[in-house]
């Protein structure tokens, strides 16, 4: 077909025509079509519902796991932990650190170190119930990806029981999208509901730690004693840290100078450098001899001792000393320190499973313990070795909450207490509070619920 | 979801008519010419617009103020001739066919801009100020003196009402804060849209290299001197054509175009120095004497603890010593430990501009040189404008827009880093401590003088560069197929293509093991934007008093952004690139794009050229709305009555003009990409088998998101007095953003993102503009021009959203709360009693209150500025400034920061015994016991912004010298005095920069600089 343009119409009439064209023809258009973008950079919801990215999915919620508990080379539970306890000491400037190092923790609305880790340790519950729910749904309950995941989901909840003031919310994300706000549990209900998640994990050794841990909480310590029994004293359940993934938190703080390696840390800590433990190594490194703050001496762990140090956070190790404390609570000083020394006598080989690549002192001997006859100074005993086996793990808070709620040692004779390093006194929290956000957006929580003093 | 029919129908069938007309034959035409002169001093006048009344037929005077209007329909036709700063002349004329008929104007000088043309669509259509219903502000670049103008947003700093640059750094290179009638958006970027000849451009204030702080500005990359006028669209009322990103108001820039005539050679060279005068506080330490037998000094020059000890404030108040010295030092302020030096700023440019009436061309380069107060801090920028109008045919423009920039920022670390300059020097000592021999080149410093231990020598080693090539292209085609219609189409193109990166060599600074190792940190980043509008304007004359404008329009805006980042350690020395490290390394992939598509109609009525009602509505769709969300609305209206021009209007001798108007519009602002999509983000997993690739919930969609969307009423009145000697501009606005796109918070224990985008708040912003104009003498041989203006603007968050929490923001220290305005501040408040009083305060005598209590707004609610011109017989004139802001708080969390650094000395309330109570009490409350409300300070301020003084050679010296038609010499000053009551450096610095939507305080922030400049102009 031959188009004559009819010699009258000049060349800026086609121009307007073209114009008004493209404009109607704009206009006419189905902008769904104009508008269309692709997100290359991210996955989807119905993408990720694929069982060839099982994989993935795992690791995902691996990952905001060892985020929320161990870090990311920032901070994190096991972090807040050692600093609010006696494990380490703050040689940084920012006041939160210095606030829950003091043990003095602001209140909710003026924002604390362990709001993030309460963010994360729920983010990463979700994520772990999310990719169990798949897994499951693609593999069955006996796939080890399905067993790890709900295990470490009970890990979490046990987490936020041992280290957040009670009652506990958990709050959920329904399937049609909605969202059912937690009601407050109590402690003892939240350990509860980590049990069940360690029971469905199936019968795995890190589900059993797991378990040997809640109940220990709960004040069952034959029953806990009894959950770990079959776990080999050489088991390490290993969060892996990696220079590109999650690095190492405690070896990425120390090495900024936020946090130093504590001794008798408030008079009642314990003499972490200077019992000169093998167990617990450190060193000053002579070219940063100062933390940040540049006015206190900074003290490395070399258990954290790169960005790719794996956390052991479940252990044989811890498995004895779970068994050990249920042999105190019956009564059974010699089957405790037997326990005891049993650890010590191999103490080279157990921190070299523990902490594959630290320097270590391997001509360092640990000296077989002799039962101290009574229940305090066995109580003490216990703790004391239980502290200097899971330096830096994320245990210690736990196991200080429970000896003063369990255990009726007063708060003031075992945290860090009296004159504080960078000014005034130490104050007397012994648990984290809850993010300033529960409040207000979650109808059912109150701040006035928790007492950080109660521990309860 | 189609495009919305209703809306651009109706308009577009109205421009098919027109286009079926163009079978007929021509009507037959004439031409008018003439000249345009000042009727006082019978000087000509250039760029006075000429229009056929009722037509789109329209042209500009030239240099010699003459103009040639061709198609002119024959018969009796008004002519109007329309030029900013002078009242409006309409006459009329018989047109012959095929004949030339001749039309001279003499134009009066008018304080009101009633005539002042205004862009009042994204078409770029002009129309005069007193057809809209809305106050537009503009600035005629061209006629300032560009010598005390570092920048653009200089240009609008104090010049316009109702807009408010907050010059938050004096850190060269470095972005400021520009709100338009306040911020609008709880979530959202409250940044006005930036329109460059006619076409949108980017104004992302880029960049993620930390620096610590301030950024660099996009906006900025343009060239000051290129443009020859600046208007500002206010707000929903005005802007609503413009849509969905638009409720922050728009700035149009119009650079400098060609004009018939002789060709116009203009050279210019600039040079001055740049300094930082800023109140640094003293550093003190006080001790007590343990061993008199020791100095107090050890060999090393440091404060000898063997002998003496640290006897700060709240240890003597506790009784635990004795102050028997104190030692006080000025790091910043002192020669041998100051950071800062005198910069230097250098401008060379030329420019040539002419044509004919059917080719006029406009050229430019500049090559600008900036060093700023701290040595590394660094711009060098190269400027290249090309603008090119060319008269197709009768009835056919083209105006093409030619900018490349090539722009390279070197930045020093500042603000909240541990490098910064500013940081290391208010940390310093309570005295002096000299060099250590060999430790470092002669001149250096001792670095134990700083507190972070950085002296000069070793912050060099750290900077992050900034470089851009950006390339901004803006077509407009227009074609007038009959004196009624006008079809336009826009098209442009901005392109950004940003690299930024910083190398630490190692060993260089040994502060951690990546750091001692070396490292490398890059992005590179491709900016696109495409924008292109389609539209046609008829105008009709329904009766000899009435004429009709129709416009209707599309619009396709894309932006894209690509950006792809490497970070690595352990780095081969000597080496900058990521592919020369061996450990650490990231790279990360970065996508973000956006498009909008929307078509607006606006139906326009003049009566009798004094009574102008107009109605229009723009719909949107946009790539960011939620998928369950379609195309939105924005109608808008306006009236405008030259009430004054009535016959019969009261005469008043002193009364000589007055116009009535009020608008009312609503306009919108876009969520992000991805704020809408649940998604999951790509992590790298440890694992004991290595990495692995995982995901993690990076975002909670809302498939109902909608942009926010802001309704305004504004309403005013414009004043003649005198003559028109005296102009009066009156605004007030009240303006309601709804479905406030709220980032609420969701409860941790839910464990999902920790917020979520969501339609539910609600923002006003009221306030009043008034803007006085006085030209207080008119003679031959003296003018003199005064004015002032005065913005005030409340702002309140009406509305959260249901189970929405307070938000806190900037460190825990303000708040967006109901009832309260955007980010207001909200502490403990501090009460203190010296039992003892013996002068110190220890921890237990400070206490605060049980709940966080309001202590003042972010955001300024006052802004006034005062100027004069000033012009002595033809050759001398001075220009001033003056602006002054207020009824906001800023925190000081420099100060704050200082007190809390180190516990034995530092700040006055550490260890000054002669400090205040109040300043001892705020240094304990929020050290101790957690409320910052001690540092929360008034931050109201007067600055002198400008001033500059001008020789121009006398006009009978030109005007007998071959090659010479001015020669010009300033001499000019920013930021020359300030008065404020604020105790910190800077009540204008904030840390966050232009990007900080609501955060109010410095932190370690480089305060804003001083600069006098000399500045030569030569044009031929």
């Amino acid at each position: 077909m031959t188009i004559k343009i009819r010699s009258g119409l000049r060349l800026r009439h086609v121009f307007g025509i073209c114009a008004m064209g493209t404009a109607l023809l704009i206009a006419g258009c189905d902008t769904d079509k104009l508008l269309e973008v692709v997100d290359s950079e991210n996955v989807t919801p119905v993408t990720l519902d694929n069982p060839d990215l099982m994989d993935v999915v795992y690791a995902g919620a691996i990952g905001e796991f060892t985020t929320a508990y161990a870090g990311s080379g920032g901070d994190a539970y096991l972090s807040s932990v050692a600093v609010f306890t006696d494990e380490t000491f703050s040689t940084g400037t920012f006041a939160t650190r210095t606030a829950t190092d003091r043990r003095n923790q602001f209140t909710p609305d003026d924002g604390n170190l362990s709001d993030g880790a309460y963010i994360n340790l729920h983010q990463a519950r979700h994520a772990l119930r999310d990719g169990a729910e798949r897994v499951e749904g693609w593999e069955g309950a006996s796939h080890p990806y399905f067993q790890e995941l709900k295990a470490l989901e009970g890990y979490i909840i046990l987490t936020l029981a041992e280290g957040y003031c009670g009652p506990l919310p958990f709050s959920q994300l329904e399937s049609d999208g909605s969202f059912t706000y937690g009601v407050p549990i109590s402690i003892n209900e939240s350990l509860d509901m980590a049990i069940g998640k360690f029971d469905a994990a199936g019968n795995t050794n890190l589900s059993a730690m797991g378990k040997g841990r809640a109940l220990l909480s709960k004040g069952e310590y034959s029953a806990a004693g009894a959950a770990v029994a079959g776990v080999p004293t050489s088991y390490v359940y290993h969060v892996p840290h990696s220079v590109n993934g999650d690095r190492n938190a405690l070896y990425s703080l120390q090495g900024n100078g936020r946090y130093s390696v504590s001794d008798v840390e408030g008079g009642t800590g314990l003499p972490f450098r200077s019992a000169m433990d093998p167990r617990v190594p450190w060193y000053r490194d002579p070219a940063q001899p100062n933390g940040f703050d540049e006015d206190f001496e900074l003290y490395k762990s070399k258990r954290h001792y790169a960005f790719d140090a794996p956390l052991p956070m479940a252990t044989g190790v811890e498995a004895r000393l779970i068994q050990a404390e249920a042999a105190l609570a019956a009564g059974d000083g010699a089957g405790m320190v037997t326990y005891l020394n049993d650890l010590r006598a191999d103490w080279l080989n157990l921190m070299l499973g523990m902490f594959p690549g630290a320097d270590l002192d391997t001509d360092a001997v640990l000296d077989p313990l002799v039962d101290p006859g009574n229940a305090a100074d066995r109580r003490d005993l216990l703790f004391y070795e239980k502290a200097f086996w899971l330096y830096g793990t994320g245990h210690r808070l736990g196991d200080m909450r429970r000896l003063v709620r369990d255990y009726g040692v007063n708060q003031a004779d075992l945290y860090p207490s009296g004159a504080y390093h960078k000014g005034g006194d130490h104050g007397s929290d012994i648990v984290f509070p809850l993010d300033f956000d529960e409040e207000g957006n979650n109808p059912n929580y109150q701040h006035s619920q928790c007492n950080v003093k109660a521990g309860t | 979801m189609n495009f919305p029919r209703r809306i651009l129908l109706p308009g577009a069938i109205a421009l098919c008519v027109g286009l079926s007309f163009t079978s007929l034959a021509a009507q037959q035409t004439g031409t008018v010419t003439g000249q345009v002169v000042d009727a006082a001093s019978g000087q000509p006048l250039s760029e006075a617009q000429m229009v056929v009344v009722g037509t789109n037929i329209g042209v500009l005077t030239n240099d010699q103020g003459r103009y040639l209007i061709n198609r002119v329909p024959v018969g009796t036709q008004e002519i109007r001739a329309v030029l900013l700063g002078f009242a409006q002349q309409t006459q009329t004329i018989t047109v012959s066919a095929g004949e030339s008929a001749v039309l001279d104007f003499n134009l009066s000088p008018t304080a009101i801009a009633l005539e002042a043309l205004v862009v009042s669509s994204p078409t770029g259509r002009q129309q005069r100020a007193r057809e809209l219903g809305s106050k537009s502000a503009q600035v005629n670049v061209e006629a300032l003196n560009p010598a005390p103008i570092p920048d653009v947003a200089a240009i609008l700093s104090g010049r316009t009402e109702g807009l408010v640059v907050g010059e938050m750094s004096g850190t060269t290179g470095t972005s400021d804060r520009i709100r338009i009638r306040g911020a609008n958006s709880i979530s959202l970027d409250n940044s006005p849209l930036i329109y460059l000849d006619g076409v949108q451009i980017s104004s992302d204030i880029g960049g993620n290299l930390n620096t610590g702080g301030s950024n660099v500005s996009r906006l900025n990359d343009i060239n000051p001197n290129d443009i020859e006028s600046v208007e500002v669209v206010k707000g929903p009322a005005a802007s609503a054509l413009y849509g969905t990103a638009a409720a922050n108001g728009v700035i149009l820039i119009t650079t400098k175009r060609g004009r018939p005539g002789a060709t116009d050679w203009t050279f210019f060279a600039e040079s001055g120095t740049i300094s930082d005068e800023s109140p640094y506080r003293m550093n003190y330490l006080t001790y007590q004497i343990d061993d008199a037998s020791q100095p107090l000094f050890t060999s090393s020059g440091n404060f000898n603890t063997d002998g003496y000890s640290y006897c700060y404030n709240r240890l003597a108040a506790a009784g635990s010593c004795t102050q028997d010295g104190t030692l006080a030092f000025n790091t910043a302020k002192d020669g041998r430990t100051t950071m800062y030096q005198n910069g230097f700023r250098n401008r060379y440019g030329a420019s040539v501009r002419g044509g004919t009436e059917q080719v006029r061309y406009f050229v430019s380069g500049q090559l600008e040189q900036e060093e700023g107060v701290i040595s590394t801090n660094k711009l060098d920028k190269l400027n290249l404008r090309a603008n090119l109008d060319a008269a197709l045919a009768e009835d056919v423009d083209l105006s093409i827009s030619f900018g490349y920039t090539d722009s390279d920022v070197r930045l020093n670390p500042n603000d909240n880093n541990l490098f910064s300059p500013v940081l290391n020097m208010v940390l310093g000592e309570g005295y002096y401590v000299p060099p250590t021999e060999g430790e470092f080149p002669e001149g250096v410093a001792n670095d134990n003088n700083y507190g972070f231990g950085f002296n000069l020598y070793e912050i060099q080693k750290n900077v992050v560069y900034d470089e851009i090539d950006r390339l901004t292209l803006s077509s407009n085609l227009t074609y007038r197929p009959f004196n009624w219609l006008a079809l336009a189409a826009n098209g442009g193109i901005d392109l950004t293509d940003r690299f930024a990166h910083t190398t630490i060599q190692p060993g260089d600074l040994p502060i951690a093991e990546s750091w001692a190792n070396g490292f490398r940190n890059s992005e590179r980043e491709n900016g696109f934007l495409y924008s292109a509008v389609l539209s046609g304007v008829a105008t009709f004359e329904l009766t000899p008093d009435l004429y009709s404008t129709t416009t209707v329009g599309t619009q396709y805006t894309k932006e894209l952004v690509e950006a792809t980042r490497c970070y690595g350690s352990s780095l081969v020395l000597g080496t900058s690139s990521c592919s020369t490290t061996s450990a650490l390394f990231t790279v990360d992939e970065d996508y973000f794009e956006i498009i909008t598509v929307g078509g607006y109609v606006r139906q326009e009525l003049a009566w009798r050229d004094k009574v102008f009602l107009a109605g229009g509505i723009r719909g949107d769709d946009n790539s960011a709305f939620g998928n369950d969300f379609g195309f939105v609305y924005y109608p808008s209206a306006s009236l405008s009555w030259v009430v004054g021009e009535e016959d019969w209007f009261p005469e008043m001798d002193f009364l000589s003009g007055l116009r009535l108007r009020s608008a009312y519009g609503t306009s919108g602002l876009r969520p992000s990409m991805r704020d809408a999509v649940t998604l999951y983000s790509p992590i790298t997993v440890a694992t004991e088998n290595g990495d692995q690739p995982g995901v993690a919930l990076s975002a909670l969609g809302n498939t109902q998101l909608e942009p926010e969307k802001s309704t305004e009423i504004e309403a005013g009145f414009d004043l003649g007095l005198f003559q028109d000697r005296l102009g009066i501009d009156f605004t007030y606005f009240k303006k309601e953003s709804r479905d406030a796109l709220i980032e609420r918070k969701l409860p941790g224990s839910l464990g999902l993102t920790t917020d979520v985008f969501d339609n539910l708040g609600k923002v006003e912003n009221t306030g009043t503009e008034i803007a006085v104009n006085f030209a207080a003498v008119q003679r031959e041989d003296i003018d003199i021009h005064i004015g002032f203006t005065n913005t005030t603007l409340s702002n309140k968050v009406l509305e959260l959203g249901e189970g929405v929490d307070d938000i806190v923001i900037n460190r825990g220290q303000q708040r967006h709360k109901e009832g309260y305005s955007a980010g207001s501040f909200f502490q403990r408040p501090i009460s203190w009693n010296d039992a003892d009083e013996n002068g110190l305060l220890t921890n237990d005598e400070v206490t605060l209150g049980d709940e966080a209590e309001f202590m003042g707004v972010a955001l300024p609610e006052w802004n006034r500025t005062v100027f004069a011109d000033i012009r002595l017989f033809d050759w001398i004139s001075i220009s001033t400034l003056f602006e002054g802001r207020g009824g906001n708080k800023s925190i000081d969390f420099t100060e704050n920061f200082r007190c809390g650094f180190r516990s034995t000395r530092g700040c006055d309330a550490v260890g000054d015994p002669t400090v205040s109570l109040e300043k001892q009490a705020a240094y304990i409350a929020d050290r101790f016991l957690g409320s910052g409300a001690g540092y929360i300070y008034d931050a109201d301020f007067y600055k002198w912004r400008e001033l500059s003084v001008t020789f121009d050679m006398p006009s009978f010296i030109t005007s007998r010298a071959a090659n010479l038609d001015g020669l010009r010499l300033t001499l000019a000053g920013r930021n020359l005095a300030v008065w404020t009551d604020y105790p910190g450096l800077d009540p204008e610095a904030n840390e966050g920069g232009g990007d900080d939507n609501f955060g109010q305080s410095e932190f370690n922030t480089q305060p804003p600089v001083r600069y006098f400049m000399i500045r030569l102009d030569y044009s031929f």
